[in-house]
């Protein structure tokens, strides 16, 4: 399987990672009203996988 | 390539991690303790009041002689069996189904010749309603020893309804009127709407005192009381479930793959 990466692309798409982690923070917030270790651990390991989805995205649309 | 499969790699076993599953068992639990009861190594039998067997005995106290407040104690005596291991303590006590409330005492008593004897911990109960688990002190586990019997009772500070009818009750004093005839300090009672008194023993069940005299109502009490030690813990791991961190990422990983397919796929046919 071929993992494309563009570094240019993927810049942006994590600032949109980065933004809905935010949306997240305060979801979580809402509905459990407390943060746990495990809420930083998932957040730090989600950001960057949820990026590189927006990055492919990005890319799809392109190609486009 | 390589760097990105091993990230993911590691993703996927940090996902693991957390689906360890994690019981916390000193904590009041609000829903049914089954978790917590599987770690316990004393399960009694479910007791309630009126208690009629010979290893449930009813008590009851009144605070103040003409007061209204009035609680009923219900003692189990128990085999506390020899340690599995050494270093092995009472962790906590489960209450499984208690009613009552909203607050009272845990007592354990020596054994002496089958009933209730002197008390050696005494200790307040923020809760005797729903499951409770109450955490054992260390003042518990001295005062206990393995291979000896003991009763272990729950004291109910519930009922404040004490004059609506006739009512069992055990009184720290004697009254002016019991002491002339010679009544010990410590006994059950039965009294009525009225105030007239007749003497049961101090530890009876409700059959036992009742059958000279008409029966009232029963304060309501019931309880099943587990003794979990901590050897008991060795019972085997929880079976893993995945947590919803661990789900999320395994989904969002799962996806991620799935558009870069697409994406694979896509270009593929571009070229083509």
């Amino acid at each position: 399987m071929n993992f494309p990466f563009d570094r240019e692309v993927f810049d942006k798409a994590f600032w949109i990672a980065c933004g809905l982690a935010i949306v997240g923070w305060i979801l979580i917030y809402l509905i459990w009203g407390k943060f746990l270790v495990a809420d930083i651990i998932g957040m730090i390991l989600t950001i960057p996988i949820m990026a590189y989805l927006i990055h492919v995205l990005m890319l799809i649309r392109r190609a486009e | 390539m390589k760097k990105l499969l091993t990230f993911l790699a590691f993703v996927l076993a940090s996902g693991m991690i957390f689906a360890q599953n994690q019981q916390p068992t000193h904590v009041l639990q609000t829903g049914t303790p089954i978790d917590v009861l599987s770690k316990c190594d004393q399960k009694l039998n479910e007791v309630s009041n009126p208690a009629d067997g010979p290893a449930a005995l009813t008590s009851t106290r009144k605070f103040g002689w003409f007061g209204n407040w009035i609680t009923i104690e219900i003692a189990q005596q128990f085999h506390y069996p020899r340690m599995v291991r050494s270093g092995q303590v009472i962790e906590f006590m489960a209450f499984q189904g208690v009613s009552g409330g909203p607050a009272g005492e845990i007592n354990i008593m020596r054994d002496v010749n089958n009933e209730p004897g002197p008390r050696i911990i005494n200790e307040g109960l923020s809760s005797v309603q729903g499951n409770v688990v109450y955490d054992a002190s260390e003042a518990m586990n001295a005062a206990v020893r393995a291979g000896n019997d003991y009763w272990v009772s729950v004291i109910n500070y519930s009922d404040s309804t004490a004059n609506v009818g006739p009512r069992w009750f055990w009184t720290t004093t004697a009254s002016a009127t019991n002491g002339a005839n010679g009544h010990p300090p410590y006994y059950v009672e039965f009294t009525d709407r009225d105030q007239a008194f007749s003497q049961c023993a101090r530890w009876t069940n409700h059959k036992l005192c009742t059958s000279a005299f008409q029966s009232g109502p029963t304060l309501g009490m019931n309880y099943r009381l587990s003794i979990c030690r901590n050897a008991s813990l060795n019972l085997g791991n929880g079976v893993p479930t995945m947590t919803q961190w661990g789900l999320f990422l395994f989904g969002l990983i799962v996806l991620t793959l799935g558009v870069v397919s697409i994406y694979n796929f896509s270009r593929k046919t571009v070229v083509e």
